[in-house]
């Protein structure tokens, strides 16, 4: 059996900083406008913010999925803001908080392999910070409030444009109490190779983090954007319901790379979308390692003739654990493309599932689809459920589904055991086997992060 | 209707006293129970439901190997095996508003039961017909003992063009070790709207072969589930279906092992014209503890129609980590290519496409067992891709 048990969990430390701000526990509409209060929002924001919070008051829950049941919604924090500024220098930010992202390493992957770093904690994000080179360029990386500050009209163009509020109910709870976040806007283009990452640090007990995250690609750009998420153990739950929009324009790539790696008391419930214009490129890379529960369905809205949009993903349950994550590609134009290549692992007590969906428009013609989900359950404990809907309104397209569901391959164990390996390495070997085409697509020191992680979890997995 | 008003009839009828009792429990159910559940499908403004006014009573060929009655005599002269099985082991009445409508309002069915150790050689044939002037409530029961080989054919038809209501229910319970082919053409009419449910209890080492050709011309929700309670149990369900005009057709098939080792299968071929719609939803379910299971599926479907709306949507639901199970799903349209090279040997394009459909379905057509089925349902999907053509000409 593979231990992933989480008390092993290496980033599930914790350290006492009293907030500078926050609104307590619960949520109501005074809290909403401490919140804009606090962030001394244009009054259009804060008209946002209630709206969304009426319709968080009025839609339902998800009629599908895990059990959120015991998600509890009424003592949670919503707002905690850490620091009165924002730094631009490791050395400036509070020692405690510098100890933290030391522990999980972000300053230094700054300095090696980053073009640009941000790091949130709690609400409000606590450094930023980009190389001057990207700078000239005319890149903006800021977190999100300060966008709205600093860059109105862009801002107001695109806020909200893919995900409106009404779209689901944590949709609607992010809409009303955002926070934080990453603003990204890249030049006409200006192509920016070396990957931007965004740091996201839940610490307290019951606290809910809702950063909104806003990338915008102009024509001929690239961008590649990771982010990273870990918090501490606590016997009661957090929340984190991120909003991402991605706005890919004509001829623009963009790359976004999520490593999700919450402790076993996070529910993360986000909604992530994207839109790619004529001949652009939406890659999502999305791995899920943590958390309690988790609820992500990225979409790519393929709008613009030409348009690609891929998703490769990996999730890893164990433990009551349940993953519930996908993709939604939805053809809307001319010979667009999408592919989706999904890989899980569920074990000891875990459910993982996927959930899809692939739509073809009535303007879709020449378009194409690809699916594929494969599974490992590694013990009689797990479980996975594959759910994949595939709606077709146009006749001249073309989508392949495939999936496939089973245990570790005894043929390959017992050839790799033939050869003299032990049965706990052989099964970590197909393990790696099985998510490589997810490790190969990150960049370099993602995959040994990675790897080294998931063969973390494989540890004392057998015997 | 009230409860008298049945009771009145059944017992014009000539029904035993429990089976009328059984009839007033699922017309006071009906009331509460929900319509099933169609993934992606919604179908609540449908009239499916509508109240028996006559029993109709049905006389089959006897045999020295077989019983087949009527399944109001069958209440009469197999009481124990009725009680046991009808509408209470395979399909339960309780299960939802259509299968209560189903035992409250039942019309007519039949009853057949093959004793343990028998081998058919030859398939028993059924002609249904429903007469529209009438919801036609029907229901079959299969008894398959233990070692019996045979095979089973239906066909359901539908005369006269009145506005009418079909809720046509299949049984099968497959003992161990038995062996059961069924093959259906439904062809109902287009002035019906219609609910099928064929589901099979199967048992150890036991194997049901379904091969369905779903023809209606009407709207229909269709139900086709394989329960694999008994260990080495094994189903292969066949469907092949082509919706046109503004047809709508919503089709769960599913399979679940229970048992060890047991092998679930479904193929499905679906072929969307006009301004149709087809959703197939293809639901494999292994439960805990049934180690060694299999379960694959292929949900495949062509699109012959800008304005056509298809879905294939085949989900997995893995509860046991000693399987194997997969899925594949397609949609695409006619091979191009296919065409162009039949169009260049002088066929004619409507032909050409006709014979690229054919082979489309082929895969499925060729594992019908029965081979006066196989040619029967060619026919049907011929004459149904003409005026499949001929609407789209006209339109």
């Amino acid at each position: 059996m593979i231990d992933l048990n989480n008390s092993d969990y290496e980033y599930g430390f914790h350290d006492d900083i009293e907030p500078k701000y926050s609104t307590g526990r619960g949520l109501t509409e005074e809290t909403v406008r401490q919140i804009s209060a606090e962030k001394n929002e244009p009054q259009w924001m804060l008209d946002y913010r209630l709206k969304s919070y009426k319709l968080y008051k009025k839609l339902p829950m998800p009629n599908f999925g895990p059990d959120l049941s015991k998600l509890d919604l009424k003592n949670m924090l919503y707002y905690q803001k850490m620091t009165d500024r924002k730094y631009r220098d490791w050395n400036d930010v509070p020692d405690k908080m510098k100890e933290t992202f030391d522990r999980l390493g972000v300053p230094e992957a700054e300095r090696k392999y980053l073009g640009g770093s941000s790091a949130q904690y709690e609400s409000e994000v606590v450094y930023h910070n980009m190389r001057d080179e990207f700078k000239k360029l005319g890149i903006l990386f800021t977190d999100t409030d300060t966008a709205l500050k600093d860059y109105p009209e862009l801002f107001k163009k695109w806020f909200g444009k893919l995900v409106k509020p009404a779209d689901n109910k944590f949709a609607a709870l992010n809409g009303a109490v955002w926070s934080g976040g990453s603003f990204i806007y890249v030049p006409k283009n200006v192509r920016c190779d070396i990957p931007i990452q965004s740091y996201f640090r839940l610490n307290s007990e019951n606290s809910g983090q809702f950063e909104r995250t806003l990338i915008i690609v102009d024509e001929g750009a690239k961008v590649d954007y990771v982010e990273g998420c870990t918090a501490p153990n606590y016997s009661s739950d957090s929340l984190h319901a991120a909003v991402v929009e991605v706005n890919v324009q004509k001829d623009a790539y963009c790359r976004y790379t999520t490593i999700q790696n919450w402790s076993d008391n996070v529910y993360s419930l986000e909604t992530k979308r994207a839109a790619a214009a004529e001949n652009a490129t939406m890659e999502w890379v999305d791995g899920n390692l943590g958390s309690k529960v988790t609820m992500k369905y990225p979409s790519v809205y393929l709008n613009g003739e030409n348009a690609k949009g891929t998703m490769l993903s990996i999730a890893v349950a164990s433990n009551g654990i349940h993953q519930d994550s996908g993709a939604r590609m939805i053809h809307n134009a001319k010979n667009t493309s999408s592919s989706i290549v999904s890989k899980s692992i569920a074990q000891t007590g875990g459910s993982v599932d996927y959930r899809g969906t692939v739509r073809f428009g009535k303007h879709s013609d020449g378009s194409k689809a690809h699916v594929e989900c494969d599974t490992i359950i590694m013990d009689d404990q797990a479980s996975s459920d594959t759910i994949p809907y595939n709606e077709i309104d146009n006749a001249n397209v073309s989508m392949e589904h495939e999936a496939r569901v089973s245990k570790i391959s005894e043929e390959q164990l017992y050839y790799l055991m033939s050869r003299g390996i032990s049965e706990a390495k052989a099964t970590e070997m197909i393990v790696m086997g099985f998510v490589e085409p997810f490790t190969k697509k990150l960049p370099m020191e993602y995959a040994v992060e990675l790897n080294r992680l998931i063969s973390y979890e494989m540890e004392g997995s057998i015997g | 209707m009230t409860p008298d008003k049945l009771v009145q009839l059944a017992t014009e009828n000539n029904e035993p006293d429990w089976f009328i009792q059984k009839r007033i429990e699922a017309l006071k159910l009906m009331d509460e129970l929900e319509f099933p559940k169609m993934q992606r499908f919604d179908y609540h403004r449908w009239q499916l439901t509508s109240e028996t006014s006559r029993i109709i009573r049905n006389k089959f060929e006897d045999s020295q190997d077989y019983i087949l009655m009527d399944i109001f005599e069958a209440t009469k002269k197999y009481p124990d095996l009725i009680k046991k099985y009808y509408m209470n082991k395979v399909i339960k009445s309780n299960e939802n508003k259509l299968t209560a409508y189903h035992t409250a309002f039942l019309n007519q069915g039949l009853f057949l039961y093959v004793p343990k150790n028998t081998v058919l050689e030859k398939p028993i044939k059924l002609n249904l017909q429903q007469d529209s002037d009438s919801p036609f409530v029907s229901h079959i029961l299969i008894l398959a003992g233990e070692n019996t080989q045979f095979s089973f054919i239906q066909k359901m038809t539908t005369v006269g063009d009145q506005k009418a209501v079909a809720n046509c229910v299949v049984e099968i319970v497959a003992q161990a070790n038995s062996v059961v082919k069924y093959a259906a053409v439904d062809e109902l009419g287009d002035n019906v709207t219609s609910y099928l449910s064929r589901r099979a209890y199967v048992d150890q080492n036991a194997y049901v072969d379904w091969s369905i050709g779903l023809m209606n011309s009407g709207n229909t929700i269709a139900d086709f589930d394989t329960d694999l309670y008994g260990e080495g149990s094994h189903s292969e369900i066949k469907v092949v279906d082509i919706t046109s005009g503004r047809q709508q057709e919503g089709v769960n098939t599913r399979v679940t092992n229970y048992g060890k080792h047991s092998i679930g299968n479904i193929n499905q071929r679906g072929v969307i014209m006009d301004r149709s719609k087809l959703i197939f939803n293809g639901i494999g379910h292994i439960i805990h503890g049934a180690s060694g299971a299999n379960a694959e599926q292929q949900n495949r479907v062509l699109m012959m129609s800008s304005k056509a709306h298809g879905d294939a949507n085949p989900i997995l639901l893995i509860d046991e980590n000693d399987v194997l199970a997969g899925h594949a799903a397609s949609v695409g349209q006619v091979d191009q290519k296919q065409l162009y090279y039949l169009m260049s040997r002088g066929i004619d394009k409507k032909t050409a496409q006709r014979m690229v459909i054919r082979g489309f379905l082929g895969d499925v057509l060729v594992s019908i067992p029965s081979q006066e089925i196989r040619e029967q349902l060619i026919q049907t999907i011929e004459r149904k891709l003409e005026n499949g053509q001929q609407i789209s000409e006209n339109s």
